[in-house]
């Protein structure tokens, strides 16, 4: 059987490719060491498939600094669809991921990620403002699909909390017994 | 003879005390578990998903609907957004409460306790989901 990095026993896998817009003012290399051993010691194995710094025109790089529009299930904004249309080309399976900016859901509201998406776009949105969890919290998102309930938890002990900026520094936060059921069961999940 | 009467006399007196007795401790035993019985129903207000869903949003109007939040990634003070009815899910209930949420990708996280017997809502505390 397969072990990643860190020791842990592959049972299936999760493709992600990272393209990055922005410089993220959390520290990345945690971003995804903590994501790494938060799936591989559920027996996923955190697999990434590409990490680019995506090359936007002037234009591109004005309008797609900081995502704008609606965060909702099962459902691109404008943007989301612009910022897919830049990587479909290069992802064949797995889920992308952008580090933006900034997102925005209106002029006041702003948000650190946003794990809506088309259906046939599996994507997540990081903000660079962020916090070192954000990405593993969106793609939690995405593999528990909107029919898991509670959608976010009170407990900074766990994942899904109810933003990431309540967890403690260099805290290990996990998901329960229930998110986990669920999310082997996603479409997402290769087999190792 | 007479000596007899009066004891026969005696003894009727204390048989019909001794039911009188009887039939007064079986009416305050009735009325005790009268008692006991009407303090611990559960009297279920009548109430339809719907009606259930809008009375939340009505509350959570009239409580929050004037209130700011500060959002935790710019620290903009931000109103609470109003919320239709339809957007709250009933989640559960109990022999005594409903529980509704709105519980959304981003945006409030609400969370209300029901009561079955007198449809008051308590709001358990309101929270800003921001990714």
């Amino acid at each position: 059987m397969k072990t990643d990095k860190h020791g842990n026993k592959c049972d299936q896998r999760l493709l992600v490719h990272i393209f990055s817009l922005a410089l993220p003012q959390f520290d990345y290399g945690k971003a995804i060491t903590f994501a790494e051993k938060l799936y591989g010691s559920n027996g996923i194995y955190f697999d990434i498939g590409q990490q680019q710094c995506l090359a936007l025109s002037a234009a591109q790089q004005v309008k797609l600094d900081v995502i704008d529009g609606a965060c909702k299930w099962d459902q691109n904004n404008t943007e989301q669809d612009d910022l897919f249309d830049l990587v479909k080309a290069k992802i064949f399976s797995g889920i992308a991921v952008f580090i933006v900016g900034g997102i925005k859901t209106s002029a006041t509201d702003t948000l650190a990620g946003c794990a809506g998406h088309a259906p046939l776009k599996p994507a997540v949105v990081v903000s660079a403002t962020g916090t070192m969890y954000t990405l593993a919290h969106e793609l939690g998102h995405v593999l528990l699909t909107s029919s898991y309930s509670p959608v976010h938890e009170t407990s900074a002990s766990n994942i899904m909390v109810n933003g990431t900026h309540k967890i403690p520094a260099d805290s290990s936060p996990t998901f329960n017994a229930s998110q986990i059921t669920q999310i082997k069961k996603s479409k997402h999940l290769q087999v190792c | 003879m007479i000596a007899t009467k009066s004891v026969q006399s005696h003894g009727r007196w204390r048989r019909w005390t001794a039911s009188l007795a009887a039939i007064m401790l079986g009416v305050t035993l009735l009325s005790l578990e009268t008692l006991h019985a009407a303090s611990t129903a559960h009297t279920e207000i009548a109430m339809t998903e719907d009606q259930l869903k809008s009375h939340v949003a009505d509350r959570y109007k009239a409580l929050f609907g004037a209130m700011y939040v500060q959002n935790p990634i710019d620290h903009a003070c931000v109103p609470l957004p109003e919320i239709p009815a339809a957007d709250f899910v009933v989640t559960g209930q109990t022999d005594r409460i409903w529980t509704v949420v709105h519980d959304p990708l981003v945006g409030v996280i609400v969370r209300a306790s029901v009561s079955k017997a007198d449809g008051l809502v308590q709001f358990d505390r309101i929270d800003l989901a921001v990714e």
